[in-house]
């Protein structure tokens, strides 16, 4: 995989968890836990949509809401980036 | 002398309860209602008063489909309806929809339970009466009162959802095809992810189906409640929906340049957005308008081809790809060449 495609991954991801739980762009760190954060079931519903429309990459539901920290996440999509 | 199915009229009932924006934040003053709405893209749920069945508007639908299509109710040969919500477990809602509209005895009818991909089973049915001449004449119904399975206090399927019937006369009045060819798709192994699961004969009711539960993201429920993992059923639609929808393209010969409107269950505003961008479709060619009212489950399609219609959007010789998916889980989608 790319490293432009891992590093476009990675903003998509930070831009939506930021739009999602209304925080300003470019405050979210890699290390921040999630669970600080109110998830409802919609929250999930954008980030998979967004993953598959934007990158071609289907996560499952459980992966995601069992990622403890933002890098958790990103590692996640990572391996499930197609070459 | 041909014997094509075709579809001659469509109606439409709403349930006659209007649930706004404002009074959803009256009533949850926590829940962030307008940015869901939204996303959404849904403005007002419409819900049937606590004691009406999705037949009583059924019923509405059908009579102002007799009445638009100045049509003789006597010469319906079958009646088809789709439900979810039927008035009871027997007699099917169907025999009693022949009895409400005062069709002729000399008819068909029965029920099937088809939910989102519902429209498109029931023109299948329909085209396999109509074109083996078993029948002529069809009245399909799909109606469904989700409300009445909904808790108040479940946040993700109370903003998404709303009551409606819509009726539908299918004739064998085409000179040609019309209707088809058609795909199918279910994978059972989704079927817990939209559910009410007890009160049928898997699960009765006993003493813990209304205990209510609060889940990880706050929604409370029990198990006589809709329940629906949105995440999941999001996952599934974004990958076996253009899966299957390029396999049916794939196999009739067609691409997407051959398709005048792709007309899908229309979930919600943001999912079919999701679909659309991910398929590459251009929004011209994309219904989405009709999510304003809420998910209507088997009804949204013929609705968004009522509107489309009254938008004159749909002139003879149209091609429209009709795409139900969710519930099961399943998928149908066909071909309709409007006449």
């Amino acid at each position: 995989m790319t490293n432009h495609n891992t590093t476009s991954l990675k903003k998509a991801i930070l831009n939506e968890l930021e739009r999602e739980f209304v925080l300003k762009k470019g405050t979210l760190k890699d290390n921040e836990s999630l669970n600080q954060f109110t998830w409802d079931s919609l929250s999930v519903v954008m980030l998979i949509t967004m993953l598959s429309k934007d990158f071609n990459i289907d996560v499952d539901p459980i992966e995601i809401t069992s990622a403890e920290t933002v890098q958790d996440l990103v590692n996640i999509a990572n391996s499930k980036l197609k070459l | 002398m041909t014997h094509f199915a075709k579809i001659k009229n469509i109606e439409y009932v709403l349930g006659e309860q209007e649930i706004s924006d404002e009074l959803l934040i009256k009533e949850n003053p926590t829940w962030n209602i307008t940015n869901i709405s939204l996303k959404t893209g849904i403005k007002i749920r419409y819900a049937v008063k606590p004691n009406q069945c999705a037949s009583d508007l059924a019923v509405l639908a059908a009579e102002e489909l007799f009445n638009q299509a100045n049509f003789d109710r006597q010469n319906i040969d079958y009646i088809l309806f789709c439900t979810q919500s039927a008035d009871h477990f027997l007699p099917a809602t169907a025999c009693l929809m022949q009895e409400r509209l005062k069709i002729k005895q000399v008819c068909g009818a029965v029920d099937y339970n088809g939910g989102c991909s519902g429209f498109v089973s029931g023109l299948g049915i329909a085209k396999g009466l109509i074109e083996t001449k078993q029948v002529n004449n069809i009245l399909l119904i799909t109606a469904d009162t989700y409300s009445r399975f909904i808790h108040p206090k479940d946040k993700s399927v109370r903003l998404l959802f709303s009551d409606a019937a819509t009726a539908i006369l299918l004739t064998n009045e085409a000179q040609n095809e019309s209707i088809g060819p058609f795909s199918y798709f279910t994978n059972g192994k989704g079927a817990n992810n939209l559910i009410v699961r007890d009160g049928a004969m898997r699960y009765p009711i006993n003493s813990e189906s209304k205990v209510d539960t609060i889940d990880c993201y706050g929604n409370t429920r029990s198990n006589v409640n809709l329940y629906m993992n949105g995440p999941e059923i999001a996952s599934f639609s974004m990958v076996s929906v253009p899966t299957v929808l390029n396999k049916f393209l794939e196999n009739n010969k067609l691409s997407y340049n051959d398709i005048d409107f792709f007309v899908f269950h229309q979930a919600n505003k943001h999912m079919l957005e999701q679909l659309r961008c991910k398929l590459n479709i251009p929004t011209n060619k994309f219904h989405s308008s009709s999510c304003d009212i809420g998910n209507t489950v088997a009804s949204t399609i013929p609705i968004a081809l009522k509107r489309m219609q009254l938008d004159g959007l749909l002139s003879t010789g149209k091609k429209l790809l009709l795409l139900g998916f969710g519930v099961g889980y399943s998928i149908g989608i066909t071909l309709i060449n409007w006449v």
